[in-house]
Order: structure tokens, then sequence, then C-alpha cells
């Protein structure tokens, strides 16, 4: 990385993360029938898209790892940590979503259409590592489990045509709904977009440091094997 | 109200910092392992 | 190509009926199931969701009992190599489908009229009570042919095979449960378009297993 892509990198997660955290908690004023608890909408929310965002990487580069020969370590361990990151953002998800679910809706969980959809993630990344844990001894490792997670992708759309006609919502539109409009008020849809914006960056650090120490312990490996 | 908003965010800082936490003992591990050669 | 397949398949018939015994077990588990959920029953009235959620609850863990063992079989007798000399893996993928299809729907056909005599339930809509169990078999069938060759290659046991069918087995039996209980109960518009969602999603299953099985099959 360069100085100065570093300098701004630091810059996004110290200074304008902090800052989107004051607008959240004091400056934006609250939903009117939700009171105080609508803050966690620029927490929950965040972290929900970067548990899907993580999900879509992984899937990105298991097919990159079937269809091109090339780069094929590096997209092995990025298509394992995109999924590490991701079962821990998803799990932040569902707890952080339960806390909202009981002020706003009575219960900790009811099978919402959205809560359904996030466990189904959450379930399809536990089998995935239970699959990648079972292969340990497996020479074809990262093809097996890169298959699987492909064929657990093409699952995912046919759960959105299922999902709300079995399980009636009272989850508040997605910011992609029908009339393809979002229904907040001005300051709002501003502290939340710099909220994703936020924790979208500061998860790319995330992931990119994950992804440099994995290739250093790769070359580490290469070492100790030549020797 | 404004204890469950404290909840998550907190929720979410633990899970996070937990989550650097185990990168830093990667980086540790990397560390010594390269310290030893 | 259609004649090596079939000649994989006659292989693989010939193989599983001499030695009788993963196939009896498969049916004998299917048959004992149903039967233990009517003799616990003991003739207390269900209403249908509960009868759809039970009939395809027995259903999913018959799947679970018998259908990865066709890859597993290959993979202990260590034929999998042989296999892969002789055959392109999508005719072993093809071949394997087509036994996986017709033995479930066989496990199902047990399933289907010990449940349906002994918990004495009788469908209001039965055309649509038979193509939901058909195209419900016919979706789980497609969907466990590829993981049972992915769990095979694992060498670990029918539970890894469960926890990583279930995530993807849930839109099929969510909507065969739906589709079951208006077929028992009669209530309800019988809704032809989710057979042929059950339908859709299996040929999509299919087409991109196919695509995908040589990478399982064969390292690179």
């Amino acid at each position: 990385m360069k100085s100065y892509h570093r300098f701004v990198f630091y810059f996004l997660i110290f200074a304008v993360m902090p800052g989107v955290f004051l607008r959240a908690l004091i400056w934006t004023p609250t939903a009117e029938f939700l009171g105080e608890s609508s803050r966690i909408l620029y927490f929950h929310v965040p972290v929900a898209w970067i548990s899907v965002i993580s999900f879509i990487t992984a899937g990105y580069h298991s097919i990159m790892i079937l269809v091109s020969e090339k780069r094929r370590n590096e997209r092995e361990y990025k298509a394992y940590n995109a999924a590490y990151s991701g079962i821990i953002f998803t799990l932040l998800t569902v707890i952080t979503g339960s806390i909202w679910a009981k002020i706003s809706w009575g219960s900790y969980w009811n099978w919402d259409p959205r809560e359904t959809s996030i466990v189904i993630l959450m379930l399809i990344y536990i089998s995935y590592f239970s699959l990648y844990s079972a292969l340990k001894e497996n020479v074809n490792r990262m093809g097996i489990s890169s298959v699987y997670l492909i064929i657990a992708m093409i699952t995912m759309p046919f759960f959105v045509f299922i999902i709300p006609r079995i399980y009636p919502s009272l989850h508040p539109d997605t910011l992609i709904n029908a009339d393809k409009k979002i229904h907040l008020e001005a300051a709002m849809k501003l502290t939340l977009f710099t909220s994703i914006g936020v924790f979208t960056i500061f998860y790319g650090y995330i992931y990119n440091l994950m992804n440099r120490i994995s290739s250093l312990e790769l070359t580490m490996q290469e070492k100790t094997n030549d020797n | 109200m404004t204890i469950e908003v404290t909840a998550t965010i907190l929720i979410i800082w633990f899970g996070i910092a937990l989550f650097i936490y185990r990168l830093d003992r990667k980086v540790k591990k990397l560390e010594e392992e390269s310290g030893e050669e | 190509m259609n004649s090596r397949i079939l000649k994989n398949i006659k292989k693989d018939f010939l193989i599983e009926f001499r030695n009788r015994s993963a196939v009896n077990i498969s049916f004998a588990f299917a048959g004992i199931t149903t039967l233990s959920v009517s003799l616990a029953a003991g003739g207390a009235p269900f209403t249908p969701v509960v009868h759809a959620i039970i009939f395809w609850i027995i259903l999913f863990f018959s799947a679970m009992s018998g259908l990865a063992h066709i890859f597993i079989r290959e993979e202990e007798e260590k034929n999998s190599l042989f296999l892969s000399l002789y055959y392109t893996p999508e005719e072993i993928y093809l071949s394997k489908l087509i036994f996986n299809i017709v033995l479930f729907i066989s496990i199902s056909v047990i399933v289907t009229a010990l449940y349906l005599f002994f918990l004495q339930v009788f469908p209001v809509y039965p055309l649509l009570f038979i193509l939901t169990v058909i195209s419900g078999c016919f979706a789980i069938a497609s969907i466990t042919t590829i993981l049972g060759a992915i769990v095979s290659k694992a060498g670990s046991g029918s539970s890894l095979f469960t926890v990583i069918s279930f995530p993807i087995l849930l839109p099929v039996l969510w909507t065969a449960i739906s589709l079951t209980s208006v077929s028992i109960d009669g209530a309800g518009v019988q809704e032809y378009r989710n057979i042929v969602f059950l339908l859709a999603f299996s040929g999509v299953i299919v087409s991109v297993s196919y695509l995908t099985f040589k990478f399982i099959w064969t390292e690179f």
C-alpha cells in the first residue's frame, strides 16, 4: 500500500468513523414511532450489509478458483477469509437484530423473513466451515468447498422468492424495495449511508489485513518446506 | 430504550475487537516464527 | 455417451442389489420411522400442517440415511480412481443421479403408502399430493447426489451429510410442506406454480452440479 493510501485509510477509520457514530447517536433525529431505539439502525444495517458483502466475496473467489488457473493459492485464502469474517458479522447481525426485534416487535425471535434469511446465511457458513474442517486431509480441499459454496449461493435467490410467501413480514422495507425508493428522512438517510460506507471501508481494511497475514503464512510455509 | 442502543453498539464493538485481537495473535505468531529462523 | 451411462447405471444397480444390505437398510429405515411416528401418535388426530411436516421430515431423514451411500461405497471400495479412468466425470454424475432418483422415488413410494395407511390420511387433492411427492423427491435426490459426492470425498460419515444438506434443502422442504398441507387439507388454492418451482430448483441444481462435478471427482 502506498503511504498516502494508508493515510486516507487511517483518516477514514480514526476520524470519520467516530464522527459518524456521534452523528448517529446525537445529531440525527429519531424516527417517530420507534423512539430512541431507531438509532440501532445505523449499526445494525451496516453489519448486515457486510455479512452479505463477504458472502458475495467468498462466492466470487470460489467461482474464480474453478474458472481460472491463475493465482489459485491466493484465491484459496481469500475465499476462506471472506467466509470467516462473514460468519462473525452474521453473528453480530443476528444478535443486534434480535435486540431490536425485542424492542419493536415484542419478542427476541419470531421467524420474520429477514431473521429467517440471515439464519439461513449463518447455517450456510456453519456448514461451509464444518465441511472445510472435515476436508483437512484432502488435496482437493478448496475445489470441493468452492463447489459447496457455489451451490449454496445459487439457492439464495430461491429463498428470496420463497420466504415471503411462507412468513408474513414485520421488518421495515429493506433499502432496495419494490418502489425503488428509500423511505427515510434526509438526515437519517445521510447518516445511514455514511455509516454503511465507513463500515465497508473498515471491513475492507480488516479483510485486506487478513489476506496479508494469510499470504505471509503461505510464504513462511513454503520456506520451511524448502529447507 | 437507550440501554438497548448502548448494548447493540457494545456487542458490535466487542465482536470486532475480538476479531482484531485474533488477527493480532496471528501476526504475533508469525513474528515469532520468523524470529526463530 | 448414453450407452455408457446406461452401462454404469446397470453396474450400480447390480452391485447395490447383489449386496442388498445398504438398500435394505435404507428401505427399512424409512419404514421404521413411519411406523414409529404412527405408533407414537397412537391414533391422536394431527392437523394437516403437522401431517405435512412429519411426512417431509421422515422423507428428509430417509434421504440422509440412504442417498450418500452410492458415492461412499465407491470411495470405500477404492473404485473412484478406476471409475474416473473409464468414464468422464459427467457420465459418472448422470448415472449416479439417475440411480439416486430411482432409489429415492421407490423409498418415497413406500413411505407414502405406509404413512397414508397407518395415519389414516386421505388427501383431498390426490393429484396435487402425488405431484408434490414426486417433484419434491426429484429435488431432494438431485441435491443429495452432488452433496453425497462431496461427503464421500470428505470421508466423514452421515452427520456431515445432514449438516451440509440442511440449508440447501430448506426451500424444497418449505415448499413441499406447504403444498402437502394444502393437498391434505383441501383449504387454499392448488398452486401448481409451486410444483414448477420445485422442478425448476432441481433443474438449476442439476445443471450446476453437472458443470462442477469434475472439480469434486478429480483433482485439479
